[in-house]
């Protein structure tokens, strides 16, 4: 069956526009791709997909997201789960704008189109992995979860089994679980016996064959030198547009800013 | 294993699809719902590993429609929790067999909620 996904900006711009097809016509039939524009701070996004009501989909996590202001800084789920509810396919995945593939898009995703993990996402690293991860302070689970459990991710690209969307959904109506998503998210698939693995970085949830073949990004011993994938450095224009720029081929890249400004923990992209 | 919609005093197992939310949705699954000791837990049959486990005083239930579905709510987030075994088909072999599942769906719905209520 053709995988679905979703391709999310905050941003409308012809570049980014651009983008999008490329995505959409390197993907070919292998993906269903749906463009949504989050026009603010909240996660009811501007889309064609006829989703449930978040409110009502992750009820404990949307209370914690209108605590908090809105979905950046660690509620994207609240946004990105119903509308992967609503969306055909056994594999659904979730692309941000700011992701780029120094290559062929279809090559991309048909090295993974024979696996069948629940979550394919970058920089999945536990606890003991990556100590120093700055959303552990508010991570939060519920007592039966051990915190040896504890896992973390990065997800501008993402690909979840219908089935871990189901189960994410589910875990989450216990509101202990608290926290970012990058938290949330790998740590109740982990708990709830789903497979988790590594795009192709270089940690203990990567696959022997797979290892350094998706991104350079950080691992358990830090910060390679020639990251391609991670909060910073920022490249201002895409692969199609420059792809001498990329010097690494046949890798993602992120976050790449076609005239948007950086994320940053003051302005959370708020306009 | 124990029998779909088996009950005790304040303890009760059955197999169910769920899903968040009060309404129907295409992404459901299987679970093993389970009350026990006052707890009320959701075991994800594909992997047999818990998901959700609430006290059931934070539980409530409201049966749906004339079949097994049954709305949860735990701390008020709602869970769309249906008992009734559900086959595609047409023909009167199959509207029968449908009525016998609504049936037996409603029974087993009745037990549940009977067993999330006394364990509180």
């Amino acid at each position: 069956m053709t995988d679905s996904g979703i391709f999310l900006t905050h941003r409308h711009s012809p570049r980014i526009r651009r983008h999008f097809r490329r995505l959409v016509d390197e993907s070919g039939p292998r993906v269903r791709w749906h463009f949504v524009y989050s026009q603010d701070t909240g996660p009811r996004p501007t889309s064609r997909i006829r989703a449930d009501d978040p409110a009502e989909v992750l009820a404990a996590r949307y209370r914690a997201m209108a605590e908090h202001g809105g979905v950046q800084g660690g509620y994207l789920d609240t946004l990105v789960m119903p509308l992967l509810r609503a969306l055909r396919g056994d594999h659904l995945w979730v692309c941000e704008y700011d992701v780029d593939f120094s290559g062929h898009w279809g090559e991309f995703f048909a090295r993974y189109a024979g696996h069948d993990a629940d979550l394919l996402t970058t920089h999945v690293m536990s606890r003991a992995e990556h100590p120093q991860w700055n959303h552990w302070q508010r991570a939060g689970s519920p007592a039966w979860v051990p915190e040896d459990r504890w896992v973390r991710s990065l997800n501008p690209l993402m690909r979840l089994s219908r089935r871990l969307v189901n189960a994410y959904c589910v875990a989450m109506a216990d509101e202990a679980w608290r926290g970012h998503y990058e938290f949330t998210l790998p740590t109740a698939a982990v708990v709830g016996g789903l497979s988790v693995e590594d795009l192709g970085g270089d940690t203990s949830f990567t696959l022997e064959e797979r290892r350094g073949t998706g991104y350079i990004g950080r691992t358990p011993d830090g910060k390679p030198a020639d990251m391609t994938f991670g909060f910073r450095p920022v490249r201002r224009h895409y692969f199609e547009e420059r792809p001498q720029a990329f010097e690494r081929p046949g890798l993602l890249h992120h976050p790449v800013k076609p005239g948007v400004r950086p994320w940053t923990k003051q302005t959370r992209n708020v306009r | 294993m124990t029998r779909s919609g088996a009950s005790g005093r304040g303890s009760f197992s059955g197999r169910a699809r769920a899903a968040t939310g009060r309404g129907p949705t295409r992404t459901t699954e299987r679970y093993r719902v389970e009350v026990a000791d006052g707890v009320l837990a959701l075991v994800l049959e594909a992997t047999g590993a818990p998901l959700l486990q609430g006290p059931t005083r934070r539980v409530t239930t409201h049966p749906l429609g004339r079949a097994g579905a049954v709305l949860v709510e735990l701390d008020g987030v709602p869970l769309l929790v249906d008992f009734t075994v559900r086959h595609p088909g047409s023909g009167a072999a199959h509207t029968v067999r449908r009525a016998a599942h609504a049936l037996r769906g409603r029974r087993v719905r009745r037990a549940f909620a009977a067993a999330a209520r006394s364990a509180r």
